[in-house]
């Protein structure tokens, strides 16, 4: 009977880890399904360079985005977590918002992930690629990047949504506190 | 045993080398070093992902007038009591940096899209 030491399995990880960042784009390009004619792989073929020019501009213009947005989202962290802060010191409790400010936070943090590891990634793939001899691989490689971008634009879409409940969760908050009360301890 | 060996005798040569010419060896050693660890740091600038977000390269000079600044760090009250007034502040001050987000690039527009990439029938035969 064979028996598998545990020293073995320690030496074969790194080379299946190895031989699955290999593969990645591999079966990146068997998930994104590209059913073209002949013809249109000759259109691909013919276009891309002006396509992977596109790109470029495309992937200048995103990283603009992402780090505008990024450093936006982070003060918009800072001076939510602020107030929080602020909240609990004087004892008040608001249920809805530590747990919206926390969803927020991994909703900005996946944002980033999505947008950094997968979708500049796959665009910076895209610009380099040989696609004239590869056209299918090629838009194969869009198809992915088309993905990645609507993955982000979930992410926004989640981001705005939960911003918009943080507000009204303290609009509510406020509405419960007393006019008379203005300007006192609130503790 | 035999790596023990193996190491001594390195250690060995390491030591008459190093007796005979210092100072190259000193640089020898420096110039080792220093290829390793740039190595490393171009390694991480990479795999980290911020080549991707590096605007400072030639080629980036009108996006990097594009980016905003980074705002000095405003430091928020903590301990003081929260009142309506308080809240309307936040709230204005809320909505000014949700305001400054739409701004910004969305992802949303069509881009990608065949016919912006180019890679419709009709553009062929231009």
């Amino acid at each position: 009977m064979i028996t598998l030491h545990p020293t073995y399995l320690f030496r074969f990880l790194p080379v299946a880890l190895l031989a699955l960042w290999v593969l990645q784009p591999v079966v990146a390009f068997a998930q994104a399904t590209t059913s073209l004619s002949n013809d249109q792989l000759n259109v691909v073929s013919k276009q891309c360079s002006g396509t992977q020019i596109s790109l470029e501009q495309l992937q200048k213009r995103d990283a603009v985005s992402r780090i505008n947005r990024g450093r936006a989202y982070d003060q918009l962290m800072t001076q939510t977590s602020a107030f929080n802060s602020r909240l609990t010191f004087n004892k008040v409790s608001v249920p809805d918002l530590v747990p919206l400010t926390g969803e927020l936070q991994s909703h900005i943090d996946q944002f980033r992930a999505v947008s950094d590891k997968q979708y500049l990634e796959h665009l910076i793939n895209a610009t380099k690629f040989d696609c004239k001899a590869k056209p299918a691989e090629f838009y194969a490689l869009i198809l992915q990047v088309r993905d990645d971008r609507d993955k982000v634009v979930a992410e926004i879409s989640k981001i705005d949504e939960l911003m918009a409940k943080y507000r009204e969760a303290l609009v509510k908050y406020q509405g419960t506190l007393p006019v008379e009360q203005e300007g006192n301890n609130a503790r | 045993m035999r790596g023990r060996g193996l190491i001594t005798k390195v250690q060995h040569r390491v030591k008459a080398i190093s007796g005979r010419a210092p100072l190259p060896f000193a640089l020898g050693i420096a110039t080792v070093l220093a290829f390793i660890l740039t190595c490393v740091s171009v390694s991480i600038y990479y795999i980290g992902g911020t080549s991707k977000l590096d605007l400072s390269r030639p080629g980036f000079e009108r996006e990097r007038t594009e980016v905003r600044a980074n705002d000095t760090t405003k430091v928020y009250d903590t301990t003081s009591p929260v009142t309506r007034k308080v809240i309307d502040e936040f709230l204005k001050e809320y909505d000014d940096r949700v305001k400054d987000l739409h701004q910004y690039g969305d992802f949303r527009d069509q881009a990608l899209d065949d016919t912006s990439l180019q890679l419709t029938e009709q553009d062929s035969g231009q």
